[in-house]
């Protein structure tokens, strides 16, 4: 049985760009045979449980991250792959808590240096990525690798080295990059030097506090809380926890320094701290490195990509990765086809719609089962999902009921005096007004008329009798003509 | 009392001298007139909110709990508000617990702490829990020394990472949320079923954007595994001793895990625990356990 260990491919002279995958690999290359397993540069992510690299591929079963792989790696009926046997229960402990804290404590000063820092990422991550990926993942993949990374590095206020300029010029500090994130204008001092600023800019303590030097400050503070506690450890010691062999820890360390002290980055804090103040963790990397691949060896994406064109049997593939100068057991990466290129493409178009996305990603929570069945489900004070949905959905049909009715009506207006109804022509409003005035004008005439015929009947005539005569002739032709157009 | 002492000068004023100056600051003799014949009061200030901050001279702590549990003194339901509580009672510094909400820090995040003034017209700026350390070396009676030991960041990072993420797993995302976290953080905050539908969904969201952060996908299973491991890594170096790191008094690290662990043993947490999966792993611990119960009996005699 041949183990398959997915990563991304190689970049920096390192066998990864990743720092798990080169962990995982540095981890397979001490603990299992070289016969056993093949390290292949993969790009699809969606086999893995972990949707990430390093995943191992043993037959049908498929296990994603470093410490998973180790864990069952140990477990491993062909022979226990492990490097920790000899190690007593507070070593154990201590494995695992500088594991955890390498993790943690190393991830985020990778982000900052590969992606948060656009000099850096722009100069050298990016087209490390480039030169591995086929190019249509070029727009994902990486992108979403630097939005993780800002995403795990926001909360250290250190976004101001998320600039599309350089560090001498204008770092903006927190303040600046908190300003920005909210969309105010920035008038940091950097940007625009004002001779106004005299005071707190000045002196030696006003050059300090000028954001460059914040940021920088910060930075080396960050590197020497991970660089300090791991050098300390080391101490004068070959490996991380003594003895004459590496461990686990050290394939995990190596990982996770290496792609400190390696990449050509332009900023480059995080291998001055390294040189500078730890020499010792520079030669235990460098050692490490040696160990791995050999002296001077330069591990390129072109040398393992070469092996595509090689026939497909161990033999061939031995010969040709000597040949190529390949320490570790490359085998070529698959070939991916037309089809399953353009369903990448489509599914990544698609995908990158707000609404779509969100439905083609599925919940990312994977529930445990076993231990939810044993629970007793608890009564909640709140609505239950059921009448929240109800309610949302009689909301919902009954605004598209009254859109709908407003729109039909819109469409093929009823021939009544209905709400819905247009005024034609105005003008015709105003005398249809001057009707109904004048006609409680009638109204009252016409009262006036009776009584005055009453009053003639009575034999007694009178002036006002014959006015309103005079009246109503005019007042009616005034009416009638109202009604009429009304 | 110069503001008694102004109308009587302008009085005298305009008797006096009006007549000979008259510049553009002399006000003209009617209006003078009209206001001289209304009564200059001075109304006395007006009483505070009610939720003000009464003891000034008192340091006051802000965390989560529930009003009577604040004046209790138990334990915050919070574990960020329960490390510091705890930290603070090592340092054996006096303070009194209010029972806040995120909106009213400072910060963003509780708790924080309004330092004791004796001058109740000097205002003291509020301490943040980042600063809460430093705060009680200088103000605490008792210096809390902190052990100078290699491993303590990396333990400390077991506890921050691999506990809290089954943590906020465990309390937001699983039949936990409607039993422990509804009552304590979703019910207190309105009775408009609308705001608390809301907020559930913000809370539910944030705790998952958190998980999503390190990972993908979010497993349960990895998920408790690692704190299982976490917590046999703390039980194997606290061993037999008596405060972790081998240190004579109770310090930081050992507030850091009471902060979970007795807040996971705590059965009646809430309406109790739904899903006991993260629980049971720390009962299975009895070295943990039995911390939890010295610092329990030793600093919360109360409960």
């Amino acid at each position: 049985m041949v183990f398959e260990l997915h990563v991304w491919g190689p970049a920096f002279g390192l066998p990864s760009i990743d720092a798990e995958c080169n962990a995982a690999i540095a981890f397979l290359n001490l603990a299992v045979a070289r016969s056993q397993w093949v390290l292949i540069v993969a790009h699809d992510t969606s086999p893995s449980p972990t949707h990430n690299f390093p995943a191992l591929r043993d037959g049908s079963t498929c296990i994603g991250g470093f410490n998973q792989i180790v864990q069952y790696l140990s477990q491993h009926p062909s022979g226990p792959h492990n490097l920790d046997s000899n190690l007593t229960s507070n070593q154990k402990a201590d494995t695992l808590a500088f594991s955890t804290f390498i993790e943690t404590t190393g991830r985020p000063l990778l982000d900052l240096s590969l992606y948060t820092s656009s000099q850096n990422y722009s100069t050298t991550t990016a087209p490390a990525y480039t030169a591995l990926l086929p190019w249509n993942l070029n727009y994902t993949i990486p992108p979403r690798h630097r939005d993780a990374a800002r995403a795990r590095t926001a909360h250290l206020g250190l976004s101001g080295l998320d600039v599309d300029s350089d560090l001498g010029t204008s770092l903006g500090g927190e303040f600046e990059a908190a300003k920005k994130a909210s969309g105010l204008p920035s008038d940091s001092h950097a940007n625009r030097p004002s001779i106004l600023n005299l005071g707190r800019q000045t002196g030696l303590q006003g050059l300090l506090s000028s954001p460059v030097y914040a940021a920088r400050f910060k930075l080396d503070a960050l590197a020497n809380e991970f660089l300090t506690p791991l050098s300390d450890l080391l101490g004068r010691k070959q490996y991380l926890l003594g003895g004459d062999a590496p461990s686990t820890l050290d394939s995990l360390a190596f990982g996770y320094l290496a792609l400190m002290l390696y990449p050509p980055v332009p900023q480059t804090w995080l291998k001055e701290a390294i040189e500078a103040r730890y020499l010792r963790l520079e030669k235990y990397i460098r050692r490490m490195r040696t160990a791995l691949l050999g002296n001077d060896e330069d591990v390129s994406p072109s040398k393992v990509f070469a092996l595509a064109s090689w026939p497909r049997y161990d033999a061939a593939l031995e010969h040709a990765r000597q040949g190529l100068g390949l320490a570790l057991p490359w085998a070529p990466p698959r070939t991916t086809s037309l089809a399953a290129t353009a369903f990448t493409v489509a599914r990544d178009i698609v995908g990158s719609f707000p609404a779509v996305s969100t439905l083609i990603r599925g919940d990312p929570v994977r529930r445990d089962r076993q231990s939810e069945d044993i629970a007793t489900i608890p009564t909640s004070a709140l609505p239950s999902p059921f009448i929240v949905n109800t309610f949302f959905a009689f909301s919902g049909a009954l605004l598209s009921a009254i859109a709908g009715m407003a729109v039909h009506h819109a469409r093929s207006p009823r021939q009544g005096d209905l709400v819905f109804e247009l005024p034609r022509r105005r003008p015709q409003q105003t005398f249809a007004q001057a009707g109904d005035f004048l006609g409680v004008l009638t109204d009252q005439i016409r009262a006036e008329r009776d009584w005055n015929e009453r009053w003639q009947r009575e034999g007694s005539g009178g002036d006002g009798g014959l006015g309103a005569e005079e009246a109503m002739g005019v007042v009616d032709e005034v009416v009638v003509e109202g009604v009429g157009e009304r | 009392m110069p503001s008694e002492d102004h109308p009587h000068d302008e009085k005298s004023q305009p008797t006096t001298r009006s007549p000979l100056k008259s510049s553009i600051f002399t006000v003209p003799a009617p209006i003078k007139r009209l206001f001289d014949r209304f009564p200059l009061t001075t109304y006395p200030a007006n009483e505070l909110p009610a939720r003000s901050p009464r003891k000034r001279d008192q340091n006051v702590l802000y965390i989560f709990a529930t009003p009577l549990e604040a004046i209790q003194g138990s334990p915050s339901y919070n574990p960020s508000c329960l490390k510091w509580q705890t930290y603070l009672k090592f340092s054996d510094v006096d303070f009194l617990l209010v029972a806040s909400n995120n909106h009213a820090s400072p910060s963003g995040a509780l708790p924080f702490l309004l330092p004791s003034t004796h001058d109740a017209g000097k205002s003291v700026s509020p301490i943040p829990s980042a600063k809460l350390q430093k705060w009680a070396l200088e103000k605490g009676s008792r210096k809390v020394e902190e052990p100078d030991d290699m491993r303590y960041e990396a333990y400390l990072s077991l506890l921050d990472h691999r506990i809290r993420r089954a943590w906020l797993y465990t309390l937001y995302l699983t039949p936990n949320f409607t039993s422990i976290a509804e009552p304590l953080y979703v019910l207190p905050i309105s009775t408009n079923a609308m705001v608390r539908l809301t907020t559930t969904y913000e809370l539910r969201k944030a705790a998952e954007t958190e998980l999503l952060k390190h990972a993908a996908v979010i497993d349960a299973q990895t998920l408790y595994k690692e704190a299982e491991e976490a917590l046999g890594a703390l039980e194997t170096m606290l061993s037999d001793k008596k405060w972790f790191f081998g240190a004579k008094e109770p310090g930081l690290f050992d507030a850091s895990v009471f902060a979970y662990t007795h807040l996971l043993l705590d059965a009646y947490l809430g309406n109790g625990w739904a899903e006991p999966r993260l629980r049971n792993s720390v009962l299975a611990h009895k070295k943990l356990v039995a911390h939890r119960d010295r610092i329990l009996a030793g600093y919360f005699p109360s409960v």
